[in-house]
């Protein structure tokens, strides 16, 4: 199998940005100013509490600042384009070609998270600066958790954003499906604005068993350190089931929906 | 027997439908669809058949909706079958295998398979690369399209920012790059003006020839038909109509020829009226419509009762015999 295919599509995908590079700036602005706000409460709230909950200061601005890092490898994805794509009929374009659709949106996403990543980067220096926060680092053991939990994130969200872009197939509600699964569930239930733990005891309980926990929560909990060695490989054991089972769905709703498919559009 | 081993395309029996939503206009309607969507089933395709031969340029025609394009992506492999076979170049279209994805090429009038951002060299080199083309092969056939299409300054510049003839012709050479051996067009010609038609015709016809690429098209454009297909397929209200070299289609639904004289003094319309009915006409010069069994008699008598300077006969223009058979369906 060739990657060359999948390396000019990456280069192809790199040039667009440079394209819209206002576009761009204002996109990673406006998660910029997301987190500044986000920081801001959180810093207003923790002012004169040595701690909040279960975490400390240091950690709930760990909780934050790490958690803006790893945001942009996780959910920075083109795979919300393969909806409003099967809806208008430009799928078409890729159908009809010698190369696997699934690994051209793959190869289109990774650029984009390593783009967004490398501008991360200068904004995190940047948040340094301002907010100077103090920071609580994971032991070697945990570090090496948080990569691996960080990696199942990274490939939960990845099919969980396909399923719901397939949707597509069977719906012409492709949009609003989208942002309701896909960025108020995501958002909310992945930790992002509260950790889960600040969350009623049973709602923390049930949402463990979706898919959320596991695209940003639990990574970071991990890093913090308040996910006991014993409990991690249960945690660990869930998110791969729920990952293989999205995984699984994700290729049902794909052989099925190439079927359905009405190629929209002349 | 022959013919079945040179055929390229083999389609039996081949039907599609669709499951659509019936509206009514207006707000209260939208509401009410809500809950209440009566679904209906629009048979696009109904049990067609025909062969292709290696080589051929075959041209759907048929009006809005008859299921030429439905057909077209059932060919592609773009969609799936109802029911019935399709068999090109030994695969079945909808199983998108890799080789046989290798072997077609499609250019659809309405949709770009440039990128369209960045300008269309960058798309060609991703065809080089999805469809494995040689560097020496990639450049040949490059500078043959470059040089047949006059589109040296074009291809540098962003997909977005060419004018529609422009982006047409890099379609065209997106979908060619890998020498395919069976392409598809549906409605290359749309919206172009018709010196951009005629150079994309020019191509196709020299693509067919050159390469012997088995092309099957769709369009509304009769002068793509007339220019570049010996034989049509009419399909209406899904099903064929008419499969056949385009001569035939002309004598089997028109019974009527086209007499152009021009006299030398002037006539009155009420005289030349009784010949046949008439198509235009200003005293010095007449076309009339005349039926077939007719018109040697009429031409004769005309010419040996006035002073003709010039006369034409000629076969119904496709695009009344076209427009007639649409008319009466």
């Amino acid at each position: 199998m060739s990657f060359a295919k999948y390396i000019r599509i990456a280069k192809n995908t790199l040039q667009e940005y440079f394209v819209y590079r206002v576009n761009f700036f204002f996109w990673r602005l406006q998660v910029f100013i997301f987190f500044v706000m986000f920081f801001s409460l959180w810093s207003a709230i923790s002012t004169g509490k040595s701690n909040l909950g279960v975490y400390t200061i240091p950690q709930i601005y760990s909780y934050f600042v790490i958690g803006y890092i790893i945001k942009a490898l996780i959910f920075t994805t083109r795979t919300q384009d393969i909806g409003s794509d099967i809806q208008n009929g430009s799928i078409s374009t890729l159908f009809i070609k010698p190369i696997s659709t699934l690994k051209y949106y793959f190869a289109r996403d990774i650029i984009d998270k390593l783009f967004n990543t490398f501008f991360m980067f200068f904004e995190f220096i940047l948040i340094l600066f301002l907010f100077k926060p103090s920071f609580s680092f994971p032991t070697r053991e945990n570090f090496i958790y948080f990569l691996l939990f960080l990696i199942l994130s990274i490939i939960t969200f990845f099919f969980y954003s396909l399923v719901i872009s397939f949707i597509a197939f069977w719906s012409d509600d492709a949009w609003s499906s989208r942002f309701l699964f896909g960025v108020v569930f995501v958002t909310i239930f992945s930790g992002q604005y509260i950790p889960l733990d600040f969350l009623p005891t049973t709602v923390a309980q049930i949402l463990d068993y979706t898919p959320f926990p596991y695209m940003f929560y639990y990574p970071l909990k991990i890093w913090l350190g308040q996910v006991p060695s014993n409990i991690i490989y249960g945690k660990l054991f869930i998110g791969v089931l729920i990952c293989l089972f999205l995984y699984f769905l994700s290729q049902l709703m794909w052989l099925k929906g190439k079927q359905k498919y009405q190629s929209y559009g002349n | 027997m022959l013919n079945y081993y040179m055929s390229i395309v083999s389609v039996n029996n081949l039907s599609r439908s669709f499951q659509v939503f019936d509206k009514k206009p207006g707000l209260f309607a939208s509401i009410k669809s809500i809950y209440n969507r009566p679904e209906r089933t629009v048979h696009a395709v109904e049990d067609i058949s025909f062969e292709i031969n290696k080589g051929e340029l075959v041209g759907f025609i048929g009006p809005n909706g008859a299921g030429k394009t439905t057909t077209l992506k059932c060919l592609s492999g773009l969609l799936y079958p109802s029911s019935g076979d399709i068999n090109i170049l030994g695969f079945k279209p909808s199983d998108r295998k890799y080789n046989y994805l290798r072997q077609i090429g499609f250019v659809m009038g309405q949709k770009n398979q440039l990128w369209w951002d960045i300008p269309p060299q960058e798309t060609f080199l991703l065809n080089k690369e999805i469809y494995d083309i040689a560097d020496n092969d990639y450049q040949k056939r490059l500078d043959f399209f470059i040089e047949t299409l006059d589109i040296k300054n074009v291809i540098s510049v962003q997909t977005k920012k060419l004018s529609l003839g422009q982006r047409m012709k890099c379609e065209f050479v997106a979908a060619l790059l890998h020498n395919p051996k069976v392409l598809f067009l549906d409605e290359p010609t749309i919206g172009l003006d018709v010196v951009a038609s005629q150079k994309i015709r020019q191509f196709i016809k020299k693509i067919n020839q050159e390469y012997k690429t088995t092309i099957i098209l769709t369009s509304h454009n009769m002068n793509d038909v007339e220019e570049l297909c010996h034989r049509v397929i009419l399909i209406d209200r899904g099903q064929i109509k008419f499969d056949g070299q385009l001569s035939e289609l002309t004598s089997k639904y028109t019974e009527l020829k086209i007499l152009r004289f021009t006299f030398e003094t002037k006539v009155p319309k009420s005289t030349i009226s009784k010949f046949g009915e008439i198509v235009d006409g200003n005293l010095l010069a007449y076309t009339i419509k005349v039926t077939k069994d007719k018109y040697l008699g009429v031409a004769s008598e005309i010419l040996s009762s006035f002073p003709v300077t010039d006369l034409n006969i000629e076969d119904t223009p496709i695009e009344d015999v076209i427009r007639q058979i649409y008319t009466d369906r």
